[in-house]
């Protein structure tokens, strides 16, 4: 019986942590985002998966040179773990489902926002382009099966 | 003047090197596109205070690090009266001088360790956002404690009229004239 309760509550335990581990603050930031965009933009129609996408794909060529796009490094499905395309060191998956520390601190993001806009678009990115790349992320749930 | 050949070789080309590397991987440090140069400008730094350290046990003179102890005490007594302005004249580091030097190896090892560990992620330590964490933290300390190595290069400077810019470079330092060290110790005294 000691045993059993024991197990109970480590259970509880486990559970009470992967209950933890969701993507609610990746929502909450995608809907800040969205309203900070709204107010930039009056016109703005929320967040949009398929606009997240496109961006997350496109490949952008900086005035230096340089040209990549996000998928570049966390390749075409952010569910899947990416490889650095400069140091080929692989990278834990972007999207927050399968990846539940991914956009969970809001200093974190807007600290890497900045950093891989800067990096990716040559400036940081607009409060529209970050809502719609978090809505696009959130859709990424499965990883594509390994060959 | 009266000169006294005072760093060595290794010091001078290890300091100017270190120079190089800490701005290489400052500047370096923000893009992912600079991120092998970043990470070579830190392993470069890294072997450097490595081998300072090694160069600090095994040579002789003002490179040795009994030449210049840490002594937090003696460090405080030092600046309060280079502040009464009857500050002995270290020919070396002086003991204030020393513990920056100090601080500045210690927090540099960490700094590149850490950037390590962040690079070959879960490797050894598997703790990204301490790891990172300490990174950042360190190297930003770093930083500051190199703002306060130079501007007390600026000061000794101005204070003993030589020039220690000039002296890591050629490494000759002037160094004071008896009577000069007598007055300064006979306003010790008083």
């Amino acid at each position: 019986m000691k045993k059993l309760n024991i197990l109970l509550a480590a259970s509880l335990g486990f559970a009470a942590f992967v209950a933890h581990a969701d993507v609610a603050n990746a929502v909450k930031l995608e809907k800040k985002y969205a309203l900070f965009a709204k107010e930039a933009n009056p016109e703005y129609s929320g967040p949009s998966a398929v606009d997240g996408k496109f961006f997350f794909n496109r490949k952008i060529k900086l005035a230096n040179g340089k040209e990549a796009a996000c998928a570049s490094c966390h390749t075409q499905n952010p569910a899947d773990e990416g490889k650095h395309i400069v140091t080929n060191k692989p990278i834990k998956p972007l999207s927050p489902m399968v990846n539940y520390k991914r956009f969970s601190d809001v200093d974190k993001v807007e600290e890497q926002f900045t950093l891989h806009c800067n990096d990716i678009i040559g400036s940081d990115c607009t409060a529209a382009e970050k809502a719609n790349y978090i809505a696009y992320l959130l859709t990424e749930k499965t990883p594509s099966v390994k060959k | 003047m009266i000169l006294k050949y005072v760093w060595d070789p290794f010091v001078r080309i290890f300091h100017w090197s270190l120079v190089v590397a800490f701005c290489v991987a400052f500047y370096t440090h923000a893009s992912e596109w600079h991120r092998l140069i970043h990470v070579r400008a830190g392993y470069v730094a890294g072997t450097l205070m490595v081998s300072r350290i090694v160069w600090g046990l095994l040579a002789t003179g003002y490179a040795n690090f009994d030449s210049f102890p840490l002594n937090p005490m003696h460090a405080i007594k030092h600046l309060y009266r280079v502040m009464k302005g009857n500050a002995r004249h270290y020919i070396g580091h002086n003991p204030t001088g020393g513990l920056v030097i100090y601080a500045m190896l210690a927090t540099g090892l960490t700094a590149v360790g850490s950037g390590w560990l962040v690079y070959n992620e879960g490797w050894l330590i598997d703790q990204p956002e301490l790891l990172q964490a300490i990174h950042h933290y360190s190297t930003w300390g770093w930083l500051i404690l190199v703002g306060t190595h130079v501007s007390g290069v600026l000061v000794e400077s101005i204070l003993h009229r030589d020039n220690l810019i000039l002296a890591m470079i050629t490494g000759c330092k002037r160094v004071c004239k008896i009577d000069e060290r007598q007055s300064k110790q006979k306003q010790h005294l008083n």
